[in-house]
């Protein structure tokens, strides 16, 4: 009686699991669709016809075991212009890779950003207190009562960031003068960082001053325990915004492995802008980062350390005196959709893809 | 589209909720099924009705419900009598723990390949990991297999196959380093490879057939401090190579001076002798004088580590006699059944 119970509940939520999982699949497809139908009213034009269509959908089933994975494709096919063997539509990498590439268990590790200095070190910004279940701390984890707390804020007395644990897109971000900033600001049942707000590189302040512009550098880790740079891109704001992420409007450019910039940005949806910056008019193809093999380097470095997770998507900017920080390390969801469209495609080896 | 969003969300909180209804009535069946298998063992029951009453007034008045009775009254039975003030198993696992040690953290202690990484020479240092399936030395450098085996081979001495995530010690191997072999593990978990510690004189003369572990408490309180709620040694008997209750081992209590108890306790928690079974070891002679050490180690790092408020330490004590961490749980580091005996450890809601 009992056995056959349990048997049952079990068997109910594996139902119940891939129930979610079909409705997660045709919500994202749906979107694929609506995100096309929207770049091509953008552009005016469209390159997909019944024959690219055809080609798609046999590339998908040969590859992907399902012609169901069209729709992302096509997606691709507009951004970039034309059709390109290889890709991996973001349905197939969401639901299908990454679970494999990044196992759940070990996902949270970069969700955990009040770790990273200790994880870190130096290539992390060291932070200047941490607010952990409404408690503060130092950047040793050592307790601080509100007296010393407010009087290490007036010691530092300069412009801070408040960065949430397991925040997304930059939106669970906020930028106070230390001065402004009281205990009981903080939710309780949220953990942060408060860091020090990064002065950048000058030719990166240049590009564009009102945000921390950074460098999104994803790296695999292969196989044989190397560790490949997917792709180099450098996100920057525009139009008065504080944030340089694509989701918030930002837009980016791409970098080669010899640290030469593209001489064209993107925006979020992979639409190509002008040269030039829109607001500062800085040319990208001038831009020059001489830390460019470092960042590339301490990358692929940490990624070495953490082999639990294959793919990792690195945050990182520079500051004033030209050294690289990391911002964030992603190793939940570090998907690579449009830039895959743009500059893919960056896995054609199905070795290393099971 | 947002309509179909709308109702794809709502199902999802729907079928949510029907999972942990099955869920919480699957505990609530297993809690009476523990409680019998008690009473079968001790030939005896203390709950009546009168103190079934007692506890289903005491479940409703702190958690809400009396549905929460069936853990109370397996704890009754395991200390042999009703204490007011214990946390029923399943308030401790679907309503405090998840408060205590949010899902985000509760898995860090389980990454226990990382322990080195982070606790330095408080942790076993291992030989090799092995991650993703690749083998890597300490500094996280791939080794391949024929350097691998060459340098087990040197290494000729008894190893620790340890899975990560693993459960009270099933998914631990001991064996000669010179027998590994890469095929004996599986693909796609991870595992680390540790050197087998021989432990410290007096543990080894309790038993010397198992590493035996103290399992410390410590919790985090609301005003940041850290204290030790409780500490027991655990030991293997009758030829038992692990020292986990569930498989088979007793353990002793020690009090927060370092006294042991006189008595130890079974996993069915009766009382088990004052001498060890096998070795005669008589438990009120045990002196472990790095006592506080081991204490003192697991608060300053629990301190360093305040996102979990609950952790359980797993300590043994090398030959040398430096404490040596095991492993440290952080997810599921359940104390009900140590709750019932030693306990109430958390008899009001001050720190909830």
């Amino acid at each position: 009686m009992k056995a056959s119970l349990l048997e049952k509940y079990y068997q109910l939520t594996k139902s119940i699991e891939r129930l979610i999982l079909r409705l997660r699949l045709a919500y994202a497809r749906l979107d694929a669709i609506r995100d096309r139908k929207r770049f091509v009213e953008k552009t005016g034009k469209s390159v997909l016809n019944r024959k690219i269509r055809r080609n798609i959908k046999a590339y998908a089933k040969r590859r992907f075991g399902s012609t169901a994975y069209w729709p992302y494709l096509a997606l691709y096919t507009e951004i970039r212009g034309k059709f390109k063997e290889g890709w991996i539509p973001f349905d197939y990498l969401v639901y299908v890779l990454e679970p494999k590439w990044n196992p759940p268990v070990y996902r949270e590790l970069g969700n955990q950003n009040s770790f990273d200095y200790k994880r870190f070190g130096d290539f992390a910004i060291k932070p200047i207190f941490y607010s952990v279940s409404g408690l503060y701390y130092d950047s040793d984890f050592e307790l601080l009562d509100e007296e010393r707390l407010m009087g290490l804020l007036s010691d530092y007395n300069d412009m801070m960031v408040i960065k949430q644990d397991f925040g997304w897109g930059e939106k669970q971000i906020r930028f106070i003068q230390s001065s402004e900033f009281r205990p009981h600001m903080l939710d309780p049942r949220i953990n942060y960082v408060i860091q020090p707000y990064i002065k950048q590189y000058k030719v990166l302040n240049e590009l564009y001053p009102h945000s921390v512009n950074t460098f999104r550098v994803t790296t695999f880790r292969k196989k044989d325990g190397s560790v490949d740079i997917l792709y180099v891109i450098l996100r920057f704001g525009v139009d008065g915004s504080k944030v340089d992420s694509l989701a918030s409007g930002g837009h980016c450019i791409r970098f080669d492995m010899n640290g030469m910039p593209a001489s064209v940005a993107y925006d979020n949806f992979g639409y190509e802008c002008r040269e030039q910056h829109q607001n500062t008019g800085y040319r990208f193809a001038d831009l020059r980062i001489p830390m460019f093999q470092e960042i590339i380097t301490l990358c692929r470095n940490a990624h070495q350390n953490y082999p639990y997770v294959r793919l990792i998507g690195w945050d990182v900017c520079v500051d004033e005196s030209g050294v690289p920080r990391l911002i964030e390390w992603n190793t939940d969801r570090p998907t690579f959709d449009m830039e895959e469209a743009l500059f893919g495609p960056l896995l054609t080896d199905d070795e290393e893809l099971h | 589209m947002d309509f179909l969003a709308n109702i794809y969300f709502r199902l999802l909180r729907s079928f949510e909720k029907l999972i942990r209804w099955f869920q919480v009535y699957d505990t609530r069946m297993d809690l009476h099924r523990e409680r019998r298998k008690i009473i079968r063992k001790k030939g005896v029951s203390v709950v009546d009705r009168k103190t079934k009453k007692v506890m289903k007034a005491y479940a409703r008045k702190r958690f809400g419900s009396s549905a929460y009775w069936p853990g109370l009254a397996l704890q009754a039975e395991q200390r042999g009598e009703y204490l007011d003030g214990w946390i029923p198993f399943d308030y401790f696992y679907y309503v405090l723990e998840p408060k205590f040690n949010p899902p985000g953290y509760a898995n860090i202690g389980d990454i226990r390949s990382l322990d080195y990484t982070r606790f330095g020479d408080f942790a076993i240092k291992p030989l090799f990991l092995y991650i993703s399936d690749i083998f890597y030395n300490t500094d996280y450098e791939p080794v391949g297999e024929p350097e691998l085996l060459s340098s087990l081979a040197e290494y000729d001495n008894t190893i620790v196959v340890k899975q990560e995530f693993g459960w009270g010690g099933k998914e631990v191997r001991v064996m000669h380093s010179s027998e590994f072999r890469p095929g004996q593990l599986d693909k796609g978990t991870n595992y680390i490879i540790q050197p087998f510690v021989k432990q410290y004189k007096t543990l080894h003369e309790l038993y010397p057939n198992s590493v035996n572990t103290f399992r410390v408490y410590t919790f985090r309180k609301k005003d940041g401090s850290v204290k030790v709620l409780l500490c027991y040694l655990r030991f293997g008997v009758d030829g038992g190579r692990v020292d986990n209750l569930s498989a088979g081992g007793q353990c002793i209590y020690f009090d927060s001076a370092g006294n042991p108890s006189e008595i130890s306790i079974d996993e069915f928690s009766r009382e088990a002798g004052r001498k060890h079974k096998n070795t005669g070891f008589v438990f009120a002679d045990l002196k472990i004088p790095m006592y506080h050490d081991i204490l003192n180690s697991c608060t300053s790092i629990h301190l360093k580590y305040p996102h979990v408020r609950l952790i359980g330490w797993d300590i043994c004590v090398d030959e040398s006699g430096t404490p040596k961490l095991i492993e440290w749980n952080t997810q599921r580091p359940s104390f009900s059944w140590e709750d019932s005996l030693w306990g109430p450890f958390f008899p009001d809601d001050q720190e909830f």
